[in-house]
């Protein structure tokens, strides 16, 4: 009776469906577990850290969880909703200078600082993104670039308040040194005192990625990646995708907003040529689609093995890493779109879950 | 000839509707009257401006000019997920699934409810059409037909007082045919409202209680299946003279 | 007079910058690429006359052509290996893929030349033409006339030839163009040459305006962008308007305020076009 070709023969038999391709749902649970095994394991591992490490490698884990909280917080918007953004760059500049500056003019302490940029960018996350989201994905990638860099121009040119070109000095922190018959819990304290700025981003990154198994395994989770699959379709069957997409936008901006408030106090100086740098947007978008974008582990395995592999054997030529950076983008695009996450599951390395 | 206006109840209602694309005049001065619990079709040949109405119905277009009432609320212009919300649901001329994610995600990301709530609707609903082996799999991997019950499974998910359906027969076998009209008949004895429109006259000459008729986006007859098939500007329309 | 004077300025930039959005919307319009490397393209023009000029004394505008074939050549090759294999995917795909080619790119210049600025100082082009009392930066207006000449030549090769034709012809409808038996790939590979081409030269005339450095493909991306969105994707005329719209508004800021804030000009006029009118201003809308 129908004159068209079908696409596909439509009888219901069992034999016809591929069984590879059936995710078998009952050890599922048990990824949930893994995950939290894991993830205690690590903590236990990086609170431990400064304890015994060296200062260089408590510094090359800070930057690794620098890495991963920009990594895992872009791959919400543009990994699971399929929104590819340029604007990290932009919140980490912007969060950097709103930590910086608060502590500068001495108006609050650093954690309320850090956590007002947060917030700060959550508010500018908002404006922004409410009239730019309506823009088809590479139209809102192009705003987004611009935003990052009006960002810079703001900053630098307002100098009155942000002090332009010159930067921001902030006060380093004074180490405590050990006293004599010095106890353990003594011990802990001064090692807490002494790598604030490293705890402070292992909290923020741990949130990170708890948000990110958040996302991963919800309905939430499920509407963003709705609205990448078919964002028409998605709006007609009910789903309010610009409610969605904007608070996806403004919570994924807090992350590299008090990352950056924290980078600031860490280094103890900043200037709009760093923190509003490129590379911050180019870490961000090569360590997760290196990993995987829009699953849960992906952002967090290419920001450990990146940023690892960038910092050890390419320190001695800073410009060379972003010419790997660049490759790798390339690479990925190409020949690997899944990202390592796929590859793995390719080869049964990795269960085939959506929940990986 | 059109039906005689017996006082019914009529649940959406299209008033000299229009809507140019560039130099394409897609929809010209439309009107149409659906009324409640029954099954109304559009047919006309192709691009004759049924999807276009479908698109300015469900809000994923703005007419230039007119109005369309449902539930007694001008709905022209309003977001499609706020007119899916009252209550109307769709399908698509060529499924549009969500194809990353399973079946069961598929049925459960659309509804708000609590999320055991919907999985249980939704393993009820696949239950009742013997589909629940396939609730796991990824909705990419289903055969088309498969697909189009899926797609008509979702519209069961929210409370759907009126149901369009884009061409739910293109490209589908006997077996499948049989099972979208039965899934059909089932919202009618609900209450629901069903408006289709297809390209197999046989189906809908069988199905609809109503039908307009369009060409060149314009609505040129209206009536029961039989005042349509003997309509001679019908014949023309899909003829020519 | 003083007014009077910026506003000039700005239009003979905005030639040059003419010339540098009109590759980016040529690719644009034929492969539906949004080509983020373009920048870098126009800095490695640049580059390429400055070392020209300082290691073997070649004359910065005789240099042009040599510029010009060579970035052609290169702007091939990246076609073949790798902006070819995206061409049907989704844009974003083709995005993220120039996103990289312009990471790659920028990270070769500053690992070869550092991030130091260069400039050519070519002595006849130093200083300022008198004309009716008002002072015309001899650099700015002979880079104008060159981006005129080369934009006019590529106007009226488009419009005109053979081949121009086929690449209208491609960049309104893929398939039908095959259907007439045109060779959509060749073409493609041709544009993308053109517009690499179009961008180098671009960069050649900037480098006898202001300094270079591997940063500025970053820069002028942004205007390209700011350019082709308020003219409307696509357009020729509209990107033309775009640019001195640009050119204009970027003097105009500086005289008022510093060159810091200028800069910031192509990133607002760019953001304001796209959330308030994303199909432009001036061209018709081909998107």
């Amino acid at each position: 009776m129908s004159t068209s070709t079908s696409p596909a023969p439509d009888q219901m038999h069992q034999d016809e469906l591929d069984a590879t391709a059936y995710r078998l749902p009952g050890w599922e649970k048990y990824l949930g577990w893994a995950y939290l095994a894991a993830f205690i394991v690590a903590a236990i591992v990086l609170l431990w850290l400064p304890m015994n490490a060296k200062a260089y490698t408590v510094t090359l884990t800070l930057t690794v969880l620098l890495v991963l909280t920009l990594s895992t917080s872009w791959n919400w918007l543009s990994g699971f909703a399929g929104y590819t953004s340029f604007a990290t760059a932009g919140f980490f500049g912007i969060g950097s200078y709103i930590g910086a500056l608060l502590l500068y003019y001495e108006k609050v302490t650093w954690i309320p600082a850090v956590f007002l940029a947060g917030a700060g960018c959550f508010v500018i996350a908002l404006l922004v993104g409410i009239p730019t989201l309506r823009l088809r994905g590479p139209y809102f990638a192009i705003a987004m670039l611009a935003f990052s860099e009006l960002s810079r121009v703001i900053v630098l040119s307002w100098d009155s308040l942000t002090l332009g070109g010159n930067g921001v000095y902030l006060p380093i922190l004074r180490l405590q040194r050990p006293g004599e018959n010095e106890t353990f819990w003594e011990e802990i304290q001064r090692t807490f005192h002494n790598n604030q700025n490293y705890y402070a981003m292992l909290a923020l990154a741990a949130v990170a990625c708890i948000w990110s198994y958040v996302v991963g395994t919800s309905r939430w989770g499920l509407k963003l990646l709705s609205i990448r699959d078919d964002e028409v379709a998605a709006e007609s069957m009910g789903i309010r995708t610009t409610y969605v997409k904007a608070t996806t936008f403004a919570g994924s901006a807090i992350f590299p907003g008090m990352a950056g408030a924290i980078y600031a106090r860490h280094v103890g100086y900043i200037d709009p040529v760093t923190v509003f740098a490129i590379i911050w947007t180019i870490r961000a978008i090569t360590t997760t689609i290196f990993g995987g974008r829009g699953t849960i582990l992906g952002p967090i395995v290419g920001a450990v093995v990146l940023t690892l592999v960038s910092e050890k054997v390419w320190e001695q030529d800073p410009n060379l890493y972003q010419v790997i950076y660049g490759a790798i983008i390339i690479l990925v695009v190409l020949f690997m779109p899944g990202g390592l996450t796929s590859l793995l599951q390719r080869y049964n390395i990795l269960p085939r879950s959506r929940r990986i | 000839m059109s039906q005689s206006a017996v006082a019914t109840d009529i649940i959406l209602e299209v008033r000299n509707v229009s809507k140019r694309f560039g130099g394409i005049q897609a929809v010209n001065d439309a009107s149409l009257g659906i009324e409640r619990g029954k099954v109304t079709g559009v047919i006309g040949p192709n691009g004759s401006g049924k999807s276009t109405m479908f698109n300015l119905i469900t809000g994923l277009e703005t007419p230039d000019s007119g109005q369309i009432i449902y539930k007694g609320e001008n709905i022209a212009g309003k977001a499609p997920h706020v007119i899916n919300r009252m209550g109307m649901g769709r399908t698509f001329q060529l499924t549009r699934l969500f194809g990353t994610m399973t079946v069961l995600e598929n049925l459960t990301v659309i509804t708000t409810d609590s999320f055991q709530g919907a999985e249980e609707l939704a393993e009820k609903l696949l239950a009742n059409l013997g589909l629940t082996r396939l609730k796991n799999e990824y909705a990419a991997n289903l055969s088309y037909g498969q697909q189009k019950l899926v797609e008509f499974l979702r519209l069961s998910m929210i409370e759907s007082d009126l149901i369009l359906l884009d061409e739910p027969f293109a490209g589908v076998n006997p077996v499948m045919e049989k099972k979208l009209l039965e899934q059909i008949d089932m919202w009618v004895k609900e209450g629901k409202t069903v408006l289709l429109t297809d390209h197999e006259m046989a189906i809908m000459m069988e199905l609809c209680e109503s039908i307009y008729v369009f060409d060149y986006g314009s609505v040129i007859a209206h009536g029961t299946p039989q005042e349509v098939r003997e309509n001679p500007r019908v014949m023309e329309a899909y003829f020519g003279s | 007079m003083d007014i009077v004077q910026v506003v000039i300025s700005g239009i003979l930039l905005g030639g040059v910058y003419a010339l540098f959005a009109a590759g980016l919307n040529l690719i644009f319009g034929v492969m539906k690429i949004i080509n983020l490397g373009h920048g870098e393209l126009m800095m490695l023009g640049a580059y390429m006359t400055f070392f020209l000029f300082t290691s073997w004394n070649i004359n910065p505008l005789l240099s042009i052509p040599i510029t010009a074939v060579a970035m052609a050549a290169l702007g091939w090759l990246l076609q073949f290996a790798l902006v070819e294999r995206v061409v049907n995917q989704p844009m974003i795909n083709s995005l993220l893929l120039t996103f990289g080619m312009s990471t790659l790119m920028m990270g070769v210049a500053l690992n070869l030349w550092t991030s130091n600025f260069r400039s050519v100082v070519y002595s006849p082009l130093t200083g300022s033409w008198n004309v009716f009392g008002i002072a015309f930066s001899k650099s700015r207006l002979v880079a104008f006339i060159i981006a005129m000449i080369v934009t006019g030549a590529m106007w009226t090769f488009l419009k005109q030839s053979t081949f121009g034709k086929s690449i209208r012809a491609t960049s309104q409808h893929p398939q039908v163009a095959q259907l007439c038996g045109i060779d959509v790939r060749q073409v493609r590979f041709m544009t993308f040459a053109l517009g690499s081409a179009m961008a180098a030269v671009a960069g050649a005339l900037i480098s006898i305006i202001f300094t270079i450095s591997p940063q500025m493909g970053h820069m002028f991306i942004g205007k390209g962008f700011a350019i082709i969105v308020l003219g409307g994707l696509g357009s020729f005329i509209g990107a033309f308007l775009g640019a001195i719209v640009l050119g204009v508004s970027e003097t105009l800021t500086a005289y008022f305020t510093d060159t810091q804030i200028a800069q910031g000009v192509a990133y607002l006029i760019l953001l304001l076009v796209l959330v308030i009118r994303p199909s432009g201003f001036f061209g018709k809308a081909e998107d």
